[in-house]
C-alpha cells in the first residue's frame, strides 16, 4: 500500500519537474517539494510497514514526452571523477556524473531527501542493529543477469574493503543473504540511521565479483563508452525495472573550468552546463539559454578556531564570535553576491532533510548595531584603521576555506567584517591538500567550507564535525565539549525520522545560535544553465543523487 | 664529433639525477598529505588517523625521505617509474594515456609558430624598414604581449560564441584544433619571427651570398637556395627554448579549452600531491628538453655550412 | 671560422657605443617605435605612482547595490562583482603588478648577472657545475617549482616573487656567462690582468662594464615576462591574496564572469598588454642604439651561435684571427 504513496509521489515530482520549467513557478515547485517531504517521512519512518505489494512504477511518463524519437543530450560537467580507473576496491561509485544512474541504490534519495523504495522494495529494523532489506523481485543487471542478495552482499562487502562502508559502520560481515531476495546488514557498532545513510550511492549495487569500473550496475542508463577525462557516454536501459529515461543517449563532457563550461554551452556545443559560473545566471537570457535549480543542497559555513594556540585564540571568546556572525547580512550575501545559486538559510544543513523539525531552527540576524555594541561593551576598541583591539591585541582573524569556495563570497565575509571593526585575512590556497595542511596544523580562524547534504541524515554534520568522539580528527579544534556530546549520543540512539530531525535541529541551534561556533552563511542550491529545448531537468540538491531519466529533448 | 656528442650524454644523465632530486625534495617539503587528499576524495568524508597511517604505509610513505628517493632511482634505472597515488595505474601508462592529446596540440602549435614565424621573419627581411617590416615586428610583438589564457578566452568569445565557427572546447576533430592550437602557437610565432627576421638579414649579408649574386643569381633564386637554409639553422637552435615554452604554455592552454592531456594532469599531480606522478612528469619534461638541446647542438653543424667550413679549415 | 669573427666584430660594436643618458635617450625615442613605448610606459607608470590622488574610491570598497555597474562619471571604467571601483582597482592593481614584474626582473637580474659573471670569468669546476644546475633548473618546469615553493612557504605576493625569480636567474645566467666566455679572452682583459688588476676588480669594471648593454635589452624582455607572468600565476590560483588588487589577479578573477561583464576581463588584460607591449618594442629599440648589429638583434630574441664543436678553442683562433 505504500507504494501506492511512493508511485503517487513519484508521479506528482514528475509533474512538479514541468511546472518547474519557468523560473517563476520555483516558489510553487519548491512549496511543492516541502509537501513532498512530508509524504517522504511518512513513507520512510515504518520501514517494515513497506509490504510489497509487486510492479514497478510504470512509465506512464512516456504520456508526457512529445512525439518524435529519443534524442540525444549532451551536457558539460565538471572535472572527470567516473569511477577511477583503478582495480580491485580503489573505484568507487557514488562519483559524479552518472554513476546513480548506471548503479542502483537499495533506497533513493528523492529531492527532498526522502527515502524512496529502489532495489529493496521495503525494510526494517530488527533489534538491537540489523536491517532487514526485501530486494525488489525481477530486476537485472544491464548484461541480463537477475540481481539477488548475493550481489548486494559482495557490494556491501566491497564498501567495507575500500573504507566507503566506514562512515555506516559497514564491516566484512555486516552483510548476510537470508534468501536470494533477503538481506541482512549489522553494522559494526550502534546504527540506527542506516536507512539514511544507505541512499549515499558510494553504497550502490554492482554485480557480484565486477569493479566500479566496469560500470555492471541495474539503473536506468548503461555505461557505453567512456574517455578518461574527456567524456562518458551512457545509454538508455529499454527494459528497466523502473521508470525508463527520456533520451536515449547521455553524454557528459568533463570540463573543469565553469567558465569554459559556460563557453561550451553558449557556443552551441553542448545542451546543458552544470554548475555555470555565479553570477552569470542573470545574462542566460540575452544568449538565449535559461537556467534550472535545486534546493538547497550545500551549505556554506564558517567554523570557528575555538580550542586555537596564539595567535589562532581569538575566537575563544564568545563575544568575538557572536559579533562575527551578527556582521553578515546574510541576504545580501545570498542575493547580491551569490546571486541566484543561493538563499539566506539560517540551518548548517539544507533545511528540507530536517522535515518538519526545519520550524526549531534558530535564525541569527544581521545587526551592525548589536556586533558593534558587543565589542564595544566588551572592550574592543577600535583602532585608527578602524580594526579594533583588546588588551594590545589586534582583531585580526585568518580565513582558510576549500579552494571551491566563490571567491567574491570570501571578499563579502571580509568586507562585512571590517565594518564592524574585524580584520579578516584570506589565505588564498590553491589545493585541497594545502588547505588541509593548514587545517590540521590549527593556522586559521575562520574555516569556510562547503558541505553536501549526499544522504538523509539531518545528524551527519554536526556529529562528523563536532561530536568529540568523532571519528574524523578534525573536530579538536571545534567540538564544544561534554554537554554537546551527550546530545549528540542522544540523536545516534534515535531511529524514528521525526525525533532524528528534531533533535538535529536542536545541535545546529547549539552550534550556530547558542555557541556560534559555526556561522551558517548560506544555503547554496545546484545550479544548470540549459538550452530552451532541454525539458524536464530538475535538478537534485545532492549532486551524487541525480537521476537523469525525466529529461527530454523538445 | 661523438666524442663531443658523448660528453653531452655523460653530462646530461647527473642533469636529470639533479633535477629529480631537486623535485623529490620539493615535493616532499610541500606541506599536505596527499593521503589525506586521496581519503576524502575516495571516502567522501574525513578519514580517520588510523585510516591515513595505514594508507601512508602501504604508499611507503612512512620510510625516510632518502630511502624513497633511493627506492624510486632504484626503479627509475630499470624502467619501473612507480604507480600513480591516485588512479593506481603505473605512471608510464598514466602518462601514455595523456602524451598523445599533448602532442596532437603542441607538435601543431609547434608547426604552426614554424610557418608562421618563417614567413613573417622573411617578409619583414626581405622587406627591411618598410612599413611591412614595422607590421610584422610590432604584430609579432603584440601577439606575444597577452597572457595566453586571456587570448584564449577572448577567441572562444569570438569565434565560438559569437561567430559559431568553432568549437569552444574539447577534442572533437580537427574543427577543435584551431583555438588552443592558435593560442599556443602565438607567442612562439613572434620569437621565431624576430629570430628568423635577423638570421635572414644577416645571411643576406654574408660573403657566400653576395657573391651567388654575383655570379648573376637572381635574387629569389638567391634567397631560397642560399639564404633560407641557412637562415633556417639559426631557428632550429631555438627548439629548445620553444619545447619550454610549449611546455608551460599547454599546461593553460589545455586546462581552458578542457584537453585532458599532460599539462591538466601536472596540474592534478601537483595540487594531489601524486609524487610518483610528479617525478614521472618532471622526468618526462627534463628528458624531452635535454634531449632537445642535444639533438640541436649536434645538428646544429650539419645544417649550417659555415661550420662545415670552419671544420674544413681548423 | 667566420663565427667567431662576428664574435668579435659584436665585441667591438658593444665596446664601440657608450650608454651616455642624453644621446642615448634621444636615439631610443627618435623611432616611432620607441618614442610609443615611452610614451606609454612613461603614462602608465605616473598614472600608476600617482594612485593615491587619481583614485576616486577606495579599492576594497565593497558596495553590494552597485555590482557590474557600466561606466559613469562616478565610476569611470563601471564597477566589479562586488561594486568596487574598477579605474581604482586598476590604477592599485598596477602599483602592485608593475612593482612585482619590476622587482622579479632586477632580482634575476642581479642574481643571474653576478652568477654568469662569476662562473663565466672563473671558468673550470665550478663553471661546469653550475651549468649543470641551471640546465636542471631550465628543464623543471617553472611552475612547479613555483608553486613548490609557495606551498612550502605559503602563498602571498612576496613568496610568488621569490618563486619566480628562483627560476627566472639563469636566462641571465646563460646569457652573461656567454659573452664573459668572449670577453675574458680579449686583449683589453689581458692588459687589466697584466697592470695587475684583482679579479673581482676585471668582473666588475670590464666584464659587467662589456655585458651591459646586453643585461638592459634582456632586462626589459624579462620584465614584460614577469608580468605575463605573475598573470599566469594568479589564473593558476597561485597569485596574491584577496583584496589586494593586482592585474593579474583581477583579470583571473573576472574569468567567471567572462559571460555577465566580459569588460572586467579586457580592462586590465588591455592594460597587461600595453605594458608588455611597450617593454617588449623599448627592449626592442634600446639594443638598435647599443648594439644595432644584426647578430645583437638574433642574440637578443635567444637565436644563439654556438661555439662550433669542431673548432678549436676560442682562444686560439681568436688571437690568430680567421680566414674570411
Amino acid at each position: 500500500m505504500s507504494d501506492a504513496i511512493a508511485e503517487a509521489k513519484q508521479s506528482t515530482v514528475g509533474l512538479g519537474s514541468k511546472t518547474s520549467l519557468g523560473s517563476g513557478q520555483v516558489q510553487s515547485r519548491r512549496e511543492f517539494l516541502k509537501q513532498g517531504a512530508r509524504l517522504a517521512v511518512t513513507a520512510a519512518v515504518g520501514g517494515g510497514v513497506l509490504a510489497a505489494c509487486g510492479g514497478s512504477p510504470a512509465a506512464h511518463s512516456a504520456a508526457e514526452h512529445p512525439k518524435g524519437t529519443l534524442g540525444t543530450l549532451t551536457m558539460a560537467a565538471g572535472a572527470d571523477q567516473w569511477p577511477e580507473s583503478g582495480s580491485g576496491v580503489k573505484s568507487t561509485t557514488y562519483q559524479y556524473p552518472f554513476n546513480v544512474n548506471v548503479f542502483d541504490t537499495l533506497i533513493h534519495m528523492d529531492h527532498t531527501f526522502g527515502l524512496v523504495p529502489s532495489l529493496a522494495r521495503s525494510w526494517e529494523l530488527r533489534p538491537p542493529n540489523t536491517w532487514r532489506f526485501h530486494l525488489r523481485p525481477g530486476v537485472r543487471f544491464h548484461d541480463g543477469s537477475p540481481l539477488t542478495s548475493a550481489d548486494v552482499v559482495y557490494s556491501m562487502n566491497r564498501a567495507a574493503q575500500g573504507g566507503q562502508g566506514s562512515f555506516s559502520m559497514i564491516g566484512h560481515d555486516s552483510a548476510r543473504a537470508l534468501d536470494s531476495l533477503t538481506v541482512d546488514i549489522t553494522p559494526t557498532g550502534p546504527n540506527l540511521h542506516l536507512p539514511l545513510q544507505i541512499v549515499h550511492p558510494e553504497l550502490s549495487i554492482m554485480k557480484n565479483g565486477t569493479q566500479a569500473s566496469d560500470g555492471m550496475g541495474t539503473g536506468p542508463f548503461a555505461a557505453s563508452s567512456y574517455t578518461p577525462n574527456e567524456k562518458v557516454v551512457v545509454t538508455r536501459v529499454q527494459d528497466y525495472w523502473g521508470e525508463p529515461a527520456m533520451v536515449s543517449t547521455l553524454t557528459a563532457l568533463f570540463v573543469s573550468d565553469p567558465n569554459a563550461r559556460l563557453l561550451a554551452l553558449r557556443s552551441g556545443q553542448v545542451d546543458v552546463t552544470l554548475d555555470p559560473p555565479p553570477s552569470s545566471l542573470s545574462s542566460l537570457s540575452t544568449y538565449g539559454l535559461t537556467s534550472t535549480h535545486s534546493g538547497v543542497g550545500e551549505t556554506l559555513l564558517g567554523y570557528l578556531n575555538i580550542h586555537g594556540k596564539a595567535p589562532y585564540d581569538l575566537l575563544s571568546d564568545p563575544v568575538l564570535r557572536h559579533a562575527l556572525s551578527l556582521s553578515i547580512s546574510r541576504e545580501k550575501l545570498a542575493a547580491d553576491v551569490l546571486t541566484g545559486v543561493a538563499t539566506p538559510d539560517p540551518a548548517m544543513g539544507p533545511l528540507s532533510v530536517l522535515g518538519s523539525a526545519a520550524k526549531y531552527i534558530k535564525a541569527v540576524h544581521y545587526s551592525h548595531a548589536k556586533a558593534t555594541a558587543l565589542l564595544d561593551q566588551n572592550g574592543y576598541a577600535a583602532g585608527t584603521d578602524g580594526i579594533r583591539s583588546k588588551g594590545g591585541r589586534r582583531v585580526s582573524l585568518a580565513l582558510i576555506g576549500w579552494p571551491t569556495i566563490d571567491l567574491s563570497a570570501m571578499e563579502f565575509i571580509q568586507s562585512s567584517a571590517k565594518a564592524v571593526g574585524i580584520e579578516v585575512i584570506i589565505h588564498n590556497v590553491p589545493d585541497f591538500t594545502s588547505y588541509g595542511a593548514l587545517r590540521k596544523a590549527g593556522k586559521f580562524d575562520i574555516d569556510l567550507e562547503l558541505p553536501n547534504q549526499n544522504d538523509a541524515d539531518p545528524s551527519f554534520l554536526p556529529v562528523l564535525r563536532f561530536y568529540s568522539k568523532s571519528k574524523s580528527p578534525a573536530v579538536a579544534l571545534v567540538a564544544p565539549g561534554a554537554s554537546f556530546d551527550a546530545m549528540v549520543e542522544t540523536t545516534l540512539a534515535a531511529s524514528d525520522i521525526p525525533a532524528i530531525q528534531h533533535d538535529s535541529a536542536e545541535l545546529m541551534n547549539t552550534l550556530v545560535y547558542d555557541d556560534a561556533i559555526v556561522i551558517a552563511y548560506a544555503g547554496l542550491w545546484r545550479v544548470a544553465a540549459m538550452k530552451p529545448a532541454v525539458g524536464g531537468l530538475v535538478l537534485h540538491p545532492s549532486e551524487t543523487s541525480q537521476l537523469w531519466t525525466k529529461v527530454y529533448l523538445r | 664529433m661523438w666524442r663531443y656528442a658523448l660528453r653531452r650524454v655523460l653530462l646530461f644523465v647527473p642533469s636529470l639525477f639533479l633535477l629529480s632530486l631537486a623535485t623529490y625534495g620539493l615535493t616532499t617539503l610541500a606541506p599536505g598529505n596527499p593521503v589525506e587528499t586521496y581519503l576524502f576524495q575516495r571516502l567522501g568524508q574525513e578519514p580517520t588517523a588510523a585510516q591515513v597511517v595505514q594508507q601512508e604505509r602501504k604508499w611507503g610513505l612512512d620510510a625516510p625521505f632518502l630511502i624513497r628517493y633511493e627506492h624510486w632511482l632504484g626503479g627509475v634505472v630499470t624502467g619501473n617509474l612507480g604507480t600513480s597515488f591516485f588512479t593506481g595505474e603505473p605512471v608510464v601508462t598514466e602518462i601514455g594515456h595523456r602524451l598523445p592529446t599533448t602532442l596532437r596540440l603542441a607538435l601543431p602549435a609547434a608547426a604552426l609558430a614554424l610557418l608562421g614565424g618563417v614567413a613573417l621573419g622573411s617578409v619583414a627581411a626581405l622587406w627591411r624598414d618598410s612599413p611591412l617590416d614595422h607590421l610584422v615586428r610590432v604584430m609579432s610583438l603584440t601577439g606575444a604581449s597577452f597572457p595566453s589564457f586571456w587570448v584564449g578566452l577572448l577567441l572562444i568569445e569570438v569565434f565560438a560564441v559569437r561567430l559559431r565557427v568553432l568549437p569552444a572546447v574539447g577534442e572533437a576533430g580537427l574543427a577543435s584544433m584551431f583555438l588552443p592550437v592558435l593560442t599556443l602557437a602565438l607567442g612562439p610565432m613572434a620569437v621565431l619571427s624576430r629570430v628568423m627576421r635577423a638570421s635572414l638579414l644577416e645571411v643576406l649579408g654574408e660573403d657566400f651570398v653576395r657573391t651567388a649574386r654575383a655570379k648573376g643569381l637572381s635574387t629569389p633564386a638567391v634567397v631560397i637556395r642560399h639564404a633560407l637554409p641557412n637562415a633556417l639553422a639559426v631557428v632550429v637552435t631555438l627548439a629548445g627554448s620553444i619545447t619550454g615554452g610549449l611546455m608551460l604554455g599547454t599546461v593553460i592552454v589545455e586546462e581552458i579549452f578542457a584537453w585532458p592531456g599532460v599539462g591538466q594532469l601536472t596540474i592534478t599531480a601537483i595540487f594531489d600531491r601524486d609524487y610518483p606522478l610528479i617525478q614521472g612528469l618532471i622526468l618526462l619534461a627534463g628528458t624531452v628538453f635535454l634531449v632537445v638541446n642535444l639533438a640541436v647542438d649536434l645538428a646544429y653543424p650539419l645544417l649550417d655550412p659555415r661550420v662545415r667550413l670552419g671544420r674544413a679549415v681548423g | 671560422m667566420s663565427v667567431l669573427v662576428t664574435a668579435r666584430r659584436t665585441r667591438l660594436a658593444v665596446s664601440g657605443v657608450s650608454l651616455r643618458r642624453p644621446r642615448a635617450f634621444r636615439l631610443v625615442v627618435g623611432s616611432p617605435h620607441g618614442a610609443f613605448a615611452v610614451g606609454a610606459l612613461t603614462l602608465v607608470g605616473s598614472v600608476v605612482l600617482l594612485a593615491p590622488y587619481l583614485h576616486t574610491y577606495n579599492p576594497d570598497r565593497v558596495d553590494v547595490m552597485q555590482r557590474f555597474a557600466g561606466p559613469s562619471w562616478s565610476h569611470l571604467l563601471g564597477t566589479d562583482w562586488l561594486g568596487r571601483d574598477e579605474w581604482s582597482r586598476l590604477l592599485y592593481g598596477g602599483r602592485a603588478s608593475l612593482g612585482a614584474a619590476l622587482v622579479v626582473a632586477v632580482a634575476a637580474a642581479v642574481v643571474g648577472s653576478g652568477i654568469g659573471v662569476v662562473v663565466g670569468y672563473t671558468g673550470g669546476i665550478l663553471d661546469t657545475l653550475m651549468m649543470r644546475i641551471v640546465d636542471s633548473v631550465m628543464a623543471l618546469p617553472a611552475i612547479l617549482v613555483a608553486f613548490a615553493i609557495l606551498a612550502v612557504l605559503g602563498p602571498g605576493f612576496g613568496n610568488l616573487i621569490l618563486a619566480m625569480v628562483s627560476t627566472w636567474w639563469v636566462g641571465y645566467a646563460r646569457v652573461v656567462r656567454a659573452r664573459v666566455l668572449i670577453l675574458r679572452e680579449q686583449p683589453f682583459v689581458d692588459a687589466a690582468r697584466a697592470i695587475g688588476s684583482t679579479r673581482g676588480r676585471i668582473m666588475v669594471h670590464h666584464i659587467l662594464r662589456g655585458v651591459r648593454g646586453e643585461l638592459t635589452v634582456y632586462f626589459g624582455l624579462d620584465f614584460a615576462g614577469a608580468l605575463l607572468g605573475v598573470a599566469s600565476f594568479s589564473f593558476l590560483g597561485l597569485g596574491v591574496n584577496p583584496p589586494t588588487p593586482e592585474w593579474g589577479n583581477m583579470l583571473s578573477a573576472a574569468e567567471p564572469y567572462q559571460a555577465r561583464d566580459p569588460w572586467l576581463m579586457v580592462i586590465p588584460g588591455l592594460a597587461v598588454g600595453l605594458v608588455a607591449l611597450s617593454a617588449y618594442l623599448l627592449a626592442d629599440r634600446v639594443r638598435d642604439v647599443v648594439d644595432p648589429s644584426i647578430q645583437a638583434e638574433l642574440m637578443s630574441w635567444g637565436g644563439r651561435r654556438p661555439v662550433p664543436i669542431l673548432a678549436p678553442r676560442a682562444s686560439a683562433t681568436l688571437k690568430g684571427g680567421g680566414p674570411t
